[in-house]
């Protein structure tokens, strides 16, 4: 009897650990509108099951405080605009964050961008919300690019 | 009755602790009316948090100092020393200990005094003023949290807020004697306007849009990018008016009750006031809002760049002020146009940078404001 009880706790112990590693659930919604053939719409959740692109070793120089280096992951911009079919010679994104914040960046500084969901192997959600739980990160570009609270990214054409 | 004891003797000695612990110093710095602001241990924790130490110039600026050419700290022997500020602005920090590091000194004030610069034409206007005369202009109520008042009772129906950043009134005398800004130069002599500590463009933009000072707003420096205080552009979307801003790349200072319309360097020419203008003379063909505010970033730009006065900044500047011209031209008629700059500009010499502004020194915070009536 004892044992059972045991082996129920390790269970749960373990399902315990695992869901904590997992995504955390956020209501979130990041839209992409503008030039482009089928604007979208993702959730979370949805943008967690995209396949996950890496930035390693990227440096962040700051406007304010510290430049650092750190690891970033999430879905590629590239793929986002693919998949909503952006119009070929588009010029710039407009990203819009949750706080009121708005920045065009043009299609030079975008390259290489990704939709950033973890930053140093942990969700942004879980570690930094204030900067989360989904920010725009390009590895060209300053820092005042990487718009955190992303909720929108509108292609524009030319 | 034993266990009372102890705890009565633990709680007496852990308040002897932390009254040991509490820095004991006191200081007091002089305001621009004479009067003295005390600043002890226990006030100084208040204004650093956590930090080790406080720019003097924070302190300056609660005690009522918006300019200053020199400071005289006196210790408590009598003795004093004589300090330029332009030498020390960047550097002098007042540290928990009560010992004030300025010049390659460590003192121990128990007074500081400012000498302010003689400005040869007076303070007539400040940033806080021009939220209240675009609402007086157009006929809103006051703006709550606003100290500011309006610099005329003209009324209007459009407003025109026209930001052009990084121009400061001592810049804009050396432009208009070099015959560098003549459209600027046919709107009139600006009135000697005032910004906020610290002079840069998100604290001033929250002055600007509320008309309170950052002490109110809450965005007493750059990492602060927006405020709940009521804004100009609240009031007037709750009356119903339409409220445009034709910004560069990106927001300076999240705006809210607002169209945004940015103006990214989408012909990668390296400057976004062509795209603002472009942008701007769009929006008022469409149909001139009731107010609209457009910033022009590429004179601050080429100031941090490049140096104000350097070639390139003429060069920015002349261009800006024709743009102006042509924004102007378009303008109807019942519009009543606003422009002014954020902050200034002073030499620097760093990597990558010939120009920064941030200073309780003229060339930063004094701005000129131009009001022209319909």
């Amino acid at each position: 009897m004892k044992r059972w009880i045991l082996a129920l706790s390790a269970l749960l112990i373990v399902a315990l650990m695992v869901a904590c590693g997992g995504a955390p659930r956020v209501d979130w919604t990041l839209s992409m509108t503008g030039a482009v053939d089928e604007a979208l719409s993702l959730s979370y959740k949805e943008l967690v099951d995209e396949p996950q692109a890496e930035l390693n070793e990227l440096l962040m120089q700051r406007t304010h405080g510290e430049d650092s280096v750190g690891d970033w992951s999430g879905v590629a911009l590239d793929a986002l605009l693919q998949r909503a079919g952006a119009a070929d010679g588009w010029v710039s994104i407009t990203a819009l964050a949750a706080d009121g914040y708005a920045i065009e960046v043009t299609r030079d500084e975008v390259e290489g961008a990704i939709v950033a969901l973890k930053e140093q192997g942990e969700w942004i959600a879980k570690a930094d919300p204030e900067h989360g739980p989904i920010r725009l990160v390009c590895p060209l570009t300053p820092a005042d690019r990487w718009v955190f609270q992303l909720t929108e990214l509108q292609v524009n054409a030319p | 009755m034993r266990e009372r004891r102890l705890v009565l003797i633990t709680l007496l000695l852990a308040t002897m602790l932390l009254a040991a612990c509490a820095p004991r110093w006191e200081a007091e710095i002089i305001g621009p009316d004479g009067a003295a602001e005390r600043l002890t241990g226990e006030l100084w924790k208040d204004v650093a948090g956590g930090d080790d130490g406080v720019a003097l110039e924070r302190l300056l600026w609660s005690a009522g100092h918006a300019l200053v050419e020199s400071v005289t700290v006196t210790m408590a022997d009598g003795t004093a020393r004589t300090y330029a500020w332009s030498a020390e602005m960047a550097e002098a920090q007042w540290h928990g200990d009560g010992e004030l590091a300025i010049g390659g000194d460590r003192l121990t004030p128990v007074r500081v005094e400012v000498t302010a610069p003689a400005s040869p034409d007076g303070v007539q206007a400040t940033i806080r003023d021009i939220a209240p005369t675009a609402a007086s202009a157009l006929g809103l109520r006051s703006l709550e949290g606003a100290d500011g008042t309006a610099l005329t009772s003209a009324p209007a129906t459009h407003v025109l807020l026209l930001f052009l950043d990084g121009l400061g009134y001592v810049r804009y005398q050396e432009a208009l004697a070099a015959g560098d800004i003549p459209v600027l130069a046919a709107l009139g002599e600006p009135l000697v306007g005032l910004t906020v500590y610290p002079p840069g463009t998100r604290v001033a933009t929250a002055a600007l849009l509320t008309g309170a000072l950052p002490e109110r707003t809450g965005v007493t420096d750059a990492s602060v990018r927006d405020t709940e205080v009521e804004t100009l552009f609240d009031v007037a979307t709750e009356a119903g008016l339409s409220v445009v801003s034709v910004e560069g790349q990106s927001l300076a200072f999240n705006l809210r009750s607002t169209e945004v319309v940015l103006s990214g360097d989408r012909d990668g020419d390296g400057s976004t006031d062509d795209n603002v203008l472009a942008n701007t003379l769009d929006v008022v063909e469409s149909g001139m809002p009731d107010l609209l505010l457009v910033h022009f970033h590429g004179i601050d730009d080429a100031g941090h760049t490049y140096g104000p006065g350097a070639a390139e900044e003429i060069e920015t500047l002349r261009y800006v002020d024709q743009a102006v011209g042509r924004l102007l031209a378009t303008l109807p008629e019942d519009t009543m146009v606003i422009a002014f700059a954020d902050h200034g500009m002073h030499r620097v010499q760093q990597e990558g940078r010939l120009g920064d502004h941030g200073h309780l020194i003229e060339r930063d915070m004094l701005i000129p404001i131009w009001i022209v009536e319909p």
